[in-house]
């Protein structure tokens, strides 16, 4: 498909900005989840097919600095980035299909008839396992579910009335993090509804005791702490362990949604009520700064927010911005020097 | 179709810049030679994605330099002329060359072909006998000859690259193109109406943005690495001379009488700018707005109208490119020329 890209300098700050995408419609990333190659040089991004509230959408490949901008699959549901790269786990018609990341045949690796739709977001660290949510036809509820990459076995290992896309937690082995009401095969409730660290069995829950969680959180990284956005007018990271205690992790400008590296020390969030720019926190010292304003309005829809994510790295940031009239994909360098600055105690 | 039209100052210069069209839907116009603006320079053709999709088929419309008359000439058309009475659009097609009449109308077949997965109408010789094609396909590229009363068709050579195929002196007997003629190195060539008689352009530093520089019998070009300048050379001469420097000199277009060019400017973007060529002066005429990224629909591609009254140029500042007409003050020139 060739290259979209056009680079720009945030004027303010200076900062290297890439537009990846340009093609006027609607195009954004996949959000948190797995859909970064953890060296950051490739990532998942997504396309409405055509101007139009009704159009069908489509999942594409790209590097970091634009090149091979590679169509996958029409019609998906979630994407995953295998970590030795060649493959991209994906839903599709109430199935799993995996496809090679430059393109080509998808190849079916789960079709149960029970689903709508399943939307893969995670994966364990060694690639074995998927996991993703099927949204029952009969109830409309979700499983979640645990899929083999090699086999393609799979089992749920949670049922519930509600979930955000369930994330993996890179600390303490294989667990995952989601927004999420359990629920048993009776449907009623088992928990209430939380911010819950469970195990890949779907067993031994841990609350994540947040008490004005935007519901914008994320794991944070390797530490095994998970860091939310406090709700307006909050102005407040705030962080806590699974079955632990809160804490503020910075404070003073209105976060909105979060992203961690790879190690938790890097976090990025943009801001909103209002807009100061996009934000570099070292959660070390507390220290933010803008790294560059995206130009999202920030209204209503989810296509007029930035939401920001960190490279695995803390290379880059990507972000989505509708400020040439029609929502696209941006990645922000973090020059060296930036980190350096936040990071002096 | 009503007029859809949006008239601007540009914020520095003062110069007139009209949207030539409407703001739905992504535009593009045929880059910075050919013959796609009417002789009397009143009317032009632009493309239009039929709708906002990667794979959407492209129409060829019309529309005036007032931004009315904004009407569709053919579905699924290509590169386009417009004959050099002002009275047609030849228009290529993937089967053959349509003659459409520029006012609208029954389309008739001049040269239909089913070998070709593409064909251009690039350029009418000022006598109006020839057409001349640029048909591509599994065979490669073709350079095809069209007799206009008789619907002959020759195929003048074969190569595996041909590009910005253009008329060359304003009609005086030669094209102009990027091109691996046969048995010769690739490069920017003129050559005759038969398809021979080969002069290189002796351009070592060329973008491969160029254009004839009105009937003046010489071409320019833009050089790479920045390089910023533009440069002038003599089909078939030792050496290209700087004709001016110092901007990031992109995308060049000349006038008919070789007096005025304009050109488009990058890394960075320091406008849309005029050059008079006899004086070596060169000033902003706008900004175009256009972010300069890697797509072809991010860049300018300045095409200086014939009469040198206005630069035809798109931008996606709206998010969606669209043609806009920038009008030359004459103040401008009067400055320039001294």
């Amino acid at each position: 498909m060739g290259c979209e890209r056009v680079a720009r300098t945030d004027p303010e700050t200076g900062v290297r900005i890439l537009q990846l995408t340009s093609f006027p419609i609607t195009h954004w990333h996949l959000g948190l989840g797995d859909f970064i190659t953890p060296d950051g040089e490739r990532l998942l991004i997504a396309a409405n097919r055509f101007a139009g509230r009704n159009s069908p959408r489509d999942l594409y490949s790209i590097r970091a600095d634009g090149d091979d901008f590679n169509f996958l699959l029409h019609d998906f549901s979630g994407g995953v980035i295998c970590p030795r790269v060649q493959w991209v786990y994906t839903g599709c018609a109430g199935g799993v299909v995996r496809i090679p990341i430059e393109g080509g045949t998808a190849e079916v690796l789960w079709s149960p008839d029970c689903y709508t739709h399943i939307m893969v977001s995670a994966r364990s660290s060694d690639g074995l396992w998927l996991f993703g949510q099927g949204r029952r036809k009969t109830d409309g509820s979700f499983d979640i579910v645990r899929i083999s990459t090699e086999t393609g076995e799979a089992s749920v290992i949670v049922r519930a009335s509600y979930v955000m896309p369930v994330l993996r937690s890179s600390a303490n082995g294989e667990r995952l993090v989601a927004s999420i009401a359990p629920v048993g095969d009776d449907g009623k409730p088992l928990m209430p509804w939380g911010v819950w660290e469970f195990s890949s069995e779907g067993t031994d829950f841990r609350l994540v005791p947040f008490s004005r969680s935007t519901n914008h959180y994320c794991p944070m990284g390797s530490t095994g702490l998970v860091v939310t956005t406090a709700a307006h007018p909050g102005n407040a990271l705030d962080v806590a362990a699974p079955g632990g205690c809160e804490r503020v992790l910075a404070r003073g400008t209105g976060f909105w949604h979060v992203s961690s590296d790879e190690t938790g020390t890097w976090l990025a969030s943009d801001t909103n009520w209002p807009d100061v720019g996009l934000q570099i926190v070292n959660s070390h010292t507390g220290k933010y700064a803008t790294l560059c304003m995206t130009g999202a309005s920030g209204g209503h829809p989810q296509w007029t927010h930035a939401h920001p994510v960190i490279s695995p790295d803390a290379r880059w940031v990507l972000f989505t911005s509708d400020r040439t009239g029609f929502q696209h994909v941006y990645l922000a360098d973090i020059p060296p020097e930036f980190k350096k600055a936040l990071s002096a105690a | 179709m009503a007029p859809d039209m949006n008239e601007i100052s540009d914020e520095q210069t003062g110069a007139r810049v009209v949207r030539l069209t409407p703001p739905a839907g992504l535009h593009y116009h045929q880059y910075c030679y050919g013959q796609w603006i009417a002789p009397d320079c009143r009317t032009l053709l632009v493309f239009r994605y039929r709708e906002l999709r990667r794979d959407s088929p492209i129409d060829l419309y019309r529309v005036n330099t007032d931004g009315k008359g904004y009407e569709i000439v053919a579905e699924n058309a290509g590169w386009s002329t417009i004959s050099v009475d002002g009275q047609f659009v030849f228009a290529g097609t993937a089967g053959g060359i349509l003659r459409i009449p520029l006012s609208g109308g029954e389309s008739d077949t001049v040269f239909r072909s089913d070998s070709y997965r593409g064909m251009s109408a690039n350029a009418q010789t000022r006598d109006g006998r020839f057409l001349f094609c640029h048909a591509f396909g599994e065979r490669g590229h073709e350079l095809v000859r069209v007799q206009l009363d008789t619907g002959e068709a020759q195929v003048l050579f074969k190569t595996d690259y041909l590009m910005h195929l253009h008329l060359h002196d304003e009609g005086e007997g030669r094209l102009l193109a990027t091109v691996r003629p046969p048995d010769l190195e690739w490069g920017i060539y003129t050559f005759d109406l038969d398809g021979g008689d080969f002069r290189k352009l002796p351009f070592t530093r060329s973008t491969n943005h160029f254009a004839s520089l009105g009937c003046t019998g010489k071409v320019i070009t833009t050089v790479h690495g920045g390089g910023n300048a533009i440069e002038i050379g003599t089909p078939g001469g030792a050496s290209a001379e700087v004709l001016v420097e110092g901007e990031g000199f992109w995308h060049p277009t000349a006038d008919s009488t070789g007096e005025w060019v304009a050109c488009d400017t990058n890394w960075p973007d320091t406008g849309l700018m005029l050059v008079h060529v006899p004086t070596r002066r060169y000033r902003v005429l706008c900004f175009t707005g256009t972010s300069g990224g890697h797509p072809q629909w991010a860049h300018a591609h300045p095409r200086m109208s014939p009469d040198a009254s206005y630069v035809v140029f798109d931008s996606d500042k709206s998010g969606i490119t669209q043609t806009y007409a920038v009008f030359v003050p004459p103040e401008f020139k009067e400055e320039l020329r001294g």
